[in-house]
């Protein structure tokens, strides 16, 4: 595990429905909430819980309003985000040589 | 055994990564529409020009502002169809979604070209003829493209399909021909890819939170 250094691990991403949440986000952007709960198999008062974290730290943002009169709820990864997400796979990187 | 959370949790990621990465194409009623309708546009000029059918020339313009104007009914009600889909905003969505716009884009600007070459200087009527094999080429680039990008890798065959009747259109060209060549290849690399795009579909979410 040579050039691993756990301080590098961005805590806030660090946890299992966070870093879903993240890696979906790379490739899905905006993702609704529906959608992220059921690739995550989440609920939806656990994905919220974990989505505030992210968008507190500036990764997420989250973007709510009405479509033909259904409220949608729809998550953006942010360049910050973007760029986390990034520092993040580069420090894990080592611990799979 | 004991469980290794460790492994759970990279399986996981690598899950969720992957259903972003490859998430279900969105496009399959557009390539189905515009493939049907096109199929029928082209017998029926088939039809118009081999005489086969006693209808008058500008009966050919008169139907493709028909097609244009059922087609452009169709593209507006899509959007609605799919707004609630996973995977909508997924990058292979995106590049679906614009690679098949350039491709559309390639077709009017060269079909708008041909009509005013002709109207105002005379050009060759073959010219229109070649629209089918520009389309052709439209369909095979976006075809590759969304293949790699998307990992559908039976989407090469319409891809090739589309490129060797880019080939095959310009021995036909000056032909009634020509049009009767272009509905078999447009059904085969558009309105079957589209069947199977829509079969593959996910269904719509009913948004929450």
């Amino acid at each position: 595990m040579a050039g691993f250094d756990a301080g590098n691990i961005d805590e806030t991403i660090h946890g299992r429905i966070r870093l879903g949440i993240m890696a979906y986000l790379g490739s899905v952007s905006p993702a609704g909430f529906t959608e992220l709960a059921n690739v995550l198999e989440a609920t939806n008062g656990n994905l919220s819980v974990h989505l505030r974290k992210l968008e507190e730290a500036g990764y997420v943002s989250i973007e709510k309003g009405f479509e033909h009169r259904r409220p949608v709820t729809h998550v953006h990864l942010t360049e910050k985000g973007r760029e986390a997400w990034s520092v993040y796979l580069d420090a894990i990187k080592p611990l799979f040589g | 055994m004991t469980p290794d959370p460790t492994r759970d949790d990279i399986s996981f990621l690598k899950r969720v990564s992957e259903e972003g990465r490859y998430a279900p194409l969105l496009g399959g009623r557009y390539l189905l529409m515009w493939g049907t309708v096109i199929t029928i546009a082209y017998t029926f000029q088939y039809l118009i020009l081999s005489q086969t059918l006693a209808w008058p020339g500008w009966s050919i313009a008169a139907m493709w502002l028909i097609v244009m104007a059922i087609a452009g009914g169709f593209m507006a009600t899509f959007p609605k169809a799919i707004r609630n889909k996973p995977g909508l905003h997924a990058v292979s969505n995106q590049v679906e979604r614009w690679v098949w716009t350039a491709g559309g884009m390639s077709i009017f600007a060269f079909a708008s070209g041909t009509i005013l070459a002709i109207s105002l200087t005379g050009a060759s009527v073959v010219l229109f003829d070649m629209i089918v094999a520009i389309a052709l080429a439209g369909y095979g680039t976006a075809f590759l493209v969304v293949s790699y990008i998307a990992g559908q890798g039976w989407m090469r065959l319409p891809a090739i399909g589309s490129f060797i009747g880019t080939g095959i259109i310009p021995f036909f060209a000056g032909t009634p021909l020509t049009y009767l060549v272009g509905a078999v290849i447009v059904f085969f690399v558009a309105v079957i890819p589209g069947i199977i795009l829509l079969r593959a579909e996910p269904a719509a979410l009913k948004e929450a939170m």
